[in-house]
């Protein structure tokens, strides 16, 4: 395929502007991903700080309980239910606060509900134990869970260690004094914190089940959140950290505002764009191909013009060759022929002049034949420039040259109207000499030849008609008669070498016209030729 | 009839010794006296005008008849030579040739050439030629310092 080039072109161009629109669209939603995740921190950091301060005011109701225990070490129940109850009542969600001297939970408010725990002994209890043991030891404030309850539902689970300080001497250890406990709901605690409102537009989820941050289990929300590259945050607790990590509510984005019309136009440009890079290339392809083609052709027709001139240089050198040099040495022939009968006519016998005479026609006939070859020849060498000709001035030229033979055979020529032709002034002359000439030779015997010369015009072009009452042709020969060197008589009936109408052939040939005949013995023949009219 | 008291110098520049011979025949028939001198090329006829080489008294020609192709300096150089030189152009010059091209004829006559003759086939014709070209140059014509 010849437009390749063009056609990997465009599709190079169509591929490089595809890429940029690929690469522009990525930059793009590279932003607007940094964008949009700026606006989940955001929204997470709000959530986040919420959560913390939700639940340390609720973890501070256990360092209140722990000073009272403190305070008031012989504190009755009825007391504590009244302090407890009092402490926790600005707060939604607490489940419970207990005291557990010595680990056991002896106090619960409100201890309805949490009945199951009461009298829990964290120290016997094998899934308490451990953590209740590194609070003590660490004195800690532990904050454990969210974990299922046995009295039903998620809470998360504060133990702060109360010491006693015994007032001296100073060096005696702190005495354990039990556990201040709080149970914190899980879910009114997140609902506190706004995690249940639709304006956070964040899909939530937590991690890090008794403090564990990343490590931990996740205790809300899905999980399936963790590995849809969340934005995450640490939520400090006493003890550790829980991992808050969010998404936009309806995911991700996959896209960018805008990006439908910008790769449907980045494409489309791109399409555009090779298309026109494919057809310019072609184009110019084409152009400079025509005009490969063009410089071709004209040197084609150069180096045609200049065998021309070559073959015309050497036709003239034939030319001049056969009118002098071929005809000198004939003429030497003859003319030593003619002194010789000259000189020794008395000693010449008759046979020896006959056989001189036959001498010196051969040498005059082939005189004649390079004479018309000559002329065959130059009609078909030379160019016919063919220019707008009144055909009665040619033939008016042509009859001149021929006045003596008129003369002679009291030739009678008729003439109509003729018309204006393209043609070259001289063949023309010389078509007409022919046929005229033709006509007063093969006259019959006794007539006067009377000729009649006519054209008429059909669609652009003149039909010439040379009639004549001569001997005629037989059907036969119509085509024959057109040929060189043909000739249908003897050299004693008539003269001539066979080359008057193959010259007239080859001129009206040369001319674009066809030439025929019409004839019947006896009565005379009608030659017919076209020529293109002149306007 | 004028009678020819100086003799006719006529010179006959050509290559051919059959031509040569036939303008000899045929000056003989004729009633006009006259020298025929002979060069068989160009050379040798500017040679014989300027009296060179072994033309040292050649005389000066009264008619010069030359035909157009020969060896090393041809007729046509030869009519240039003759006539653009101020000491023989009024010799008149008839060009004698076999050639019936127009080219030839077009081109000896814008050379000055003074008469272009064609040799016909026939000896007659041929003799007759020289008859009335010599009649003509010679009887009829007023040539310089006659």
């Amino acid at each position: 395929m010849k437009h390749l080039p063009a056609l990997f072109a465009g599709l190079a161009t169509f591929v490089a502007l595809l890429l940029c629109v690929f690469l522009g669209h990525a930059s793009q939603m590279s932003a607007f991903g940094q964008t949009e995740r700026s606006h989940v921190t955001d929204r997470l950091a709000k959530v986040r700080v919420l959560l913390e301060s939700e639940l340390n005011s609720r973890l501070s109701l256990v360092r209140g309980l722990a000073a009272y225990a403190e305070t008031n070490p012989t504190f009755s129940d009825e007391e504590f239910q009244h302090f407890a109850a009092h402490l926790s009542e600005d707060h939604k969600g607490i489940r419970s606060l207990q005291l557990a001297p010595k680990a056991v939970v002896r106090h619960i408010y409100p201890l309805k509900g949490n009945e199951a725990a009461m009298g829990h002994d964290l120290m016997a209890d094998p899934a308490r134990r451990e953590a209740a043991e590194r609070a003590i030891e660490g004195k800690k404030f532990i904050v454990a869970g969210p974990i299922e309850l046995r009295q039903g539902g998620v809470a998360l689970i504060g133990r702060l260690p109360i010491f006693h300080t015994p007032p001296s001497p100073s060096d005696t250890p702190e005495e354990f004094w039990g556990f201040s406990i709080i149970l914190i709901d899980l879910d009114p605690l997140l609902g506190e914190s706004g995690f249940f409102k639709e304006d956070t537009r964040l899909h939530l989820a937590l991690r890090g089940k008794d403090g564990r941050g990343a490590q931990g289990e996740v205790f809300f929300g899905d999980p399936a959140i963790f590995n849809d590259a969340p934005v995450t945050q640490e939520i400090s607790l006493p003890n550790g950290t829980w991992i808050i990590a969010g998404t936009p509510h309806d995911g991700w984005a996959k896209t960018w505002p805008g990006q439908i019309w910008f790769l449907g136009l980045g494409v489309g440009l791109a399409l555009m764009a090779g298309g026109l890079v494919y057809f310019l290339l072609r184009r110019n392809a084409e152009i400079r191909e025509e005009s490969i083609q063009r410089s071709l052709s004209a040197e084609l027709l150069e180096k045609k013009s200049q065998d021309l001139e070559r073959s015309n240089a050497a036709f003239q050198q034939f030319a001049y060759v056969a009118s002098h040099d071929l005809r000198e040495p004939l003429r030497t022939v003859v003319s030593y022929l003619q002194l010789l009968e000259k000189k020794y006519r008395n000693t010449l016998g008759d046979e020896a002049r006959e056989f001189i005479d036959f001498a010196v026609n051969g040498a005059k006939r082939m005189d004649s034949l390079i004479k018309d070859l000559l002329i065959f020849s130059r009609v078909e060498t030379s160019p016919a420039t063919l220019s707008p000709v009144d055909s009665g001035i040619a033939l008016q030229e042509a009859l001149g040259n021929l006045a003596a033979t008129l003369e002679e055979t009291s030739g009678e020529v008729t003439l109509g109207s003729l018309p204006r032709v393209q043609a070259d002034h001289t063949q023309l002359v010389q078509l007409f000499q022919n046929l005229v000439g033709n006509a007063l030779k093969y006259r019959r015997a006794e007539v006067a030849p009377e000729i009649t010369i006519s054209a008429i015009i059909e669609n652009g072009w003149a039909t010439f008609a040379v009639q004549d009452n001569g001997i005629g042709i037989d059907a036969e020969h119509f085509e024959r008669i057109f040929l060189v060197f043909q000739r249908l008589h003897h050299r004693d009936e008539f003269e001539g070498t066979g080359i008057g109408l193959a010259v007239c052939r080859k001129i009206v040939e040369r001319h674009g016209g066809q030439i025929w005949i019409d004839s019947t013995p006896g009565q005379g023949s009608t030659f017919f030729f076209t020529l293109k009219a002149a306007a | 009839m004028r009678v020819i008291m100086n003799p006719i110098h006529i010179l006959l520049a050509e290559d051919n010794p059959a031509d040569a011979r036939l303008v000899k025949e045929a000056l003989n028939d004729n009633r006009i006296f006259a020298n025929l001198h002979h060069t068989i090329d160009g050379v040798e006829t500017m040679d014989f005008l300027r009296r060179q080489g072994k033309f040292l008294d050649a005389p000066r020609p009264d008619l010069i008849l030359l035909d157009l192709n020969m060896p090393r300096m041809d007729g046509r150089e030869v009519l240039v030579a003759i006539k653009t030189d101020p000491n023989f152009a009024a010799i008149p010059v008839v060009v004698l040739t076999t050639s019936d091209s127009e080219a030839d004829v077009v081109r000896a006559y814008t050379a000055h050439a003074n008469c272009f003759l064609t040799k016909p086939i026939n000896f007659t014709d041929f003799t007759d030629m020289i008859h009335r070209a010599t009649d003509f140059w010679f009887t009829l014509v007023r040539l310089p310092g006659a």
